[in-house]
């Protein structure tokens, strides 16, 4: 089977059975040399990117956000109000560990006083 | 013959190849004993025109192995082909069965092929030399990758109780994230998937998005019923209902590790977020480094921020 015979073949199989219109970029080429008749143990690699069948655009890059500080990864990033009441409750522990010491510092200081 | 090493993807294309109207089998590690009889008797009276099946199904499958060396394959096509040569370690069989088959044409299917691993491919799958290489356009309109550099507390061990605080937040600020986007994709009309990089990250990153569906619902602040949050890994039983019920409905959120579904063609997913680094993404290794929160997300979902 000469190559116009394999992609006229593979154009009415891809119309009859699998309903759609055309082949994507580079999907025919792999047919044909798979097919290739001089070749009967050839190899082919074919490398392209799936789910190419839903196109539509964006027109915007993504949601921003707000730096109200950071540092190299070393502060939180507060995008949100919602982020930093986020960072007040987290912070919970940090507030019992800060007022358990203070207890202790009271404790320790009126036993000595 | 159609060997690919994920058995959802290979469901999925029985399914295609049977609704053209083309008869095709799979076989799959789960394949019950009447099944594999069935086609073994197929494959011998010459009745397929396509098998589907798992690389590990082949192997161990030294009969009907015998019946298809003996009777001949037209092709051998090897789907997810960079999977053959990057798993070989873990996964020794899927080479074991690129080498079982005699010599025929081979054609490999892949979407990540770097110029470097063709030729560790190319021994992988046992592809004669020369190799005719066809490499399609990379760039897709319909999809938008982003970035976003988040706290590297998360990632890294948390010696004192400052450090736990940071990854609490930081938990919490990505947990709502993923909700926000969620939702959005609810509106839209679609699916999203959260890929963590553990089971037990999965089961709490779900529970706490069902938490928060849940008290937005009770608040009344939304009309709609609760965001639907499912969560999947390897070590739950009821996954394949999990994959029929994400494939067949929309508005579903599913939590899961990197077991679920990666290549199976889905036309409502709006967003894929990846929660943490998963192991195919670069690893800096590096404590001050940013850790990295990828988000692939569709502009459908996109544009409601």
């Amino acid at each position: 089977m000469d190559k116009a015979a394999v992609r006229a073949a593979a154009y009415g199989l891809l119309r009859s059975r699998f309903e759609h219109e055309d082949f994507w970029q580079g999907q025919l080429e792999a047919i044909v040399s798979v097919v290739d008749k001089n070749n009967p143990n050839v190899g082919v690699l074919s490398v392209m990117g799936t789910g190419q069948g839903k196109v539509r655009h964006s027109p915007r890059a993504g949601p921003g956000g707000i730096f109200f500080f950071r540092w190299k990864g070393m502060f939180p990033r507060l995008d949100s109000l919602t982020d930093v009441l986020l960072l007040l409750r987290s912070m919970r522990s940090c507030y019992l560990w800060f007022a358990d010491r203070c207890s202790r510092y009271c404790s320790v200081a009126a036993a000595q006083s | 013959m159609l060997l690919t090493p994920l058995n959802s993807i290979g469901r999925q294309h029985v399914k295609t190849f049977q609704d053209a109207g083309l008869d095709c089998a799979g076989l799959f590690g789960s394949s019950t004993e009447l099944e594999r009889t069935r086609i073994h008797a197929a494959v011998t009276s010459r009745q397929l025109v396509i098998l589907v099946a798992s690389p590990e199904a082949m192997v161990n499958n030294p009969a009907l192995l015998g019946v298809i060396k003996t009777m001949g394959s037209c092709l051998l096509a090897f789907d997810e082909a960079h999977l053959f040569d990057s798993w070989a370690r873990w996964r020794p069989d899927l080479s074991r069965a690129a080498s079982r088959f005699g010599s025929c044409r081979r054609l490999a299917l892949s979407a990540t092929v770097p110029l470097a691993q063709v030729s560790a491919l190319q021994d992988a799958l046992h592809i004669n030399k020369p190799l005719v290489v066809h490499r399609g356009p990379f760039l897709r309109r319909n999809l938008v990758i982003r970035v976003i550099d988040r706290n590297a507390a998360y990632a890294f061990g948390r010696s004192n109780r400052v450090e736990q605080c940071r990854a609490d937040l930081e938990h919490a600020q990505r947990v709502a994230y993923a909700f926000q986007l969620a939702v959005c994709c609810r509106a839209a009309g679609g699916n999203m998937v959260v890929f963590t990089s553990s089971r037990s990250e999965a089961a709490r990153v779900g529970a706490e998005l069902r938490c928060a569906a849940e008290a937005l619902a009770r608040h009344g602040s939304s009309r709609d019923e609760p965001l639907d949050v499912l969560v999947y890994h390897a070590g739950l039983e009821d996954r394949a209902a999990t994959e029929h019920h994400f494939a067949t409905n929309t508005g579903i959120v599913v939590v899961a590790t990197i077991a679920f579904g990666m290549g199976v063609h889905c036309a409502h997913v709006r967003a894929v977020l990846h929660f943490v680094r998963t192991a195919d993404a670069p690893c800096c290794g590096c404590r001050t480094c940013y850790h990295v929160w990828l988000l692939f997300v569709h502009p459908f979902g996109l544009a409601m921020f």
